[in-house]
């Protein structure tokens, strides 16, 4: 089971984590394990590279099946486009395969 | 490569464990075999086969071991022979 883990601040998104083996088929036929991991690197190279936000954290960790980004709150407005379209996309993903995804969502104050 | 990572579409999927295999086992070498072959000069005692069970069978001045060992009860050459469908080795006397 991937556990995907949304961090949401007042102007939007804020930080992704997704952690954990999906579990749904073995490596090279894991279909949503393909899903989640084209999101979730998505993500990552839309808010670094694509939007150049040099502040966000990144940290991507093979064998612990774990990638975690965050950036600024004051960035959040900018990237609302790309990270409402990835998070929406992530829950279809989770409603149609809950078995092997799961999302949980973090309001920060 | 955009940034400085490697883009994996399976990041989270499990690594394909290594297979295992329930072989591997073995039982310790026995030594088996003829040890003394046609022709050779052999002294009395001398072991002629190790076997399991009779494969050859004891011909001329040859004794059986209780482990089914042929060995020599005088010296002289080795010879084999078959008769049947049975092999036997004998030891002719050294002239």
């Amino acid at each position: 089971m991937t556990r995907v883990t949304l961090f949401w601040g007042k102007g939007g998104l804020v930080g992704l984590e997704s952690q954990g083996h999906s579990g749904q088929g073995a490596a090279g036929e894991d279909i949503v394990c393909a899903a989640v991991s084209t999101l979730t690197q998505t993500l990552l190279i839309g808010v670094r590279d694509v939007a150049g936000v040099g502040e966000a954290e990144c940290e991507m960790n093979k064998s612990a099946a774990l990638i975690r980004v965050r950036w600024p709150e004051a960035k959040a407005p900018e990237l609302d486009l790309l990270t409402r379209s990835i998070v929406f996309s992530l829950r279809e993903v989770a409603l149609r395969y809950a078995e092997f995804v799961s999302i949980s969502e973090v309001y920060e104050s | 490569m955009i940034g400085d990572f490697e883009f994996d579409i399976q990041f989270f999927a499990h690594k394909k464990g290594q297979g295992s295999s329930t072989n591997g086992r073995d039982s310790n070498p026995k030594y088996r075999g003829v040890k003394a072959y046609a022709g050779t000069e052999v002294k009395s005692g001398s072991i002629l086969v190790r076997q399991c069970g009779t494969r050859i069978h004891p011909g001329k001045n040859v004794g059986l071991g209780r482990d089914f060992t042929l060995f020599a009860l005088i010296p002289g050459k080795v010879s084999f022979a078959t008769r049947g469908d049975r092999k036997f080795v004998s030891v002719e006397p050294a002239v």
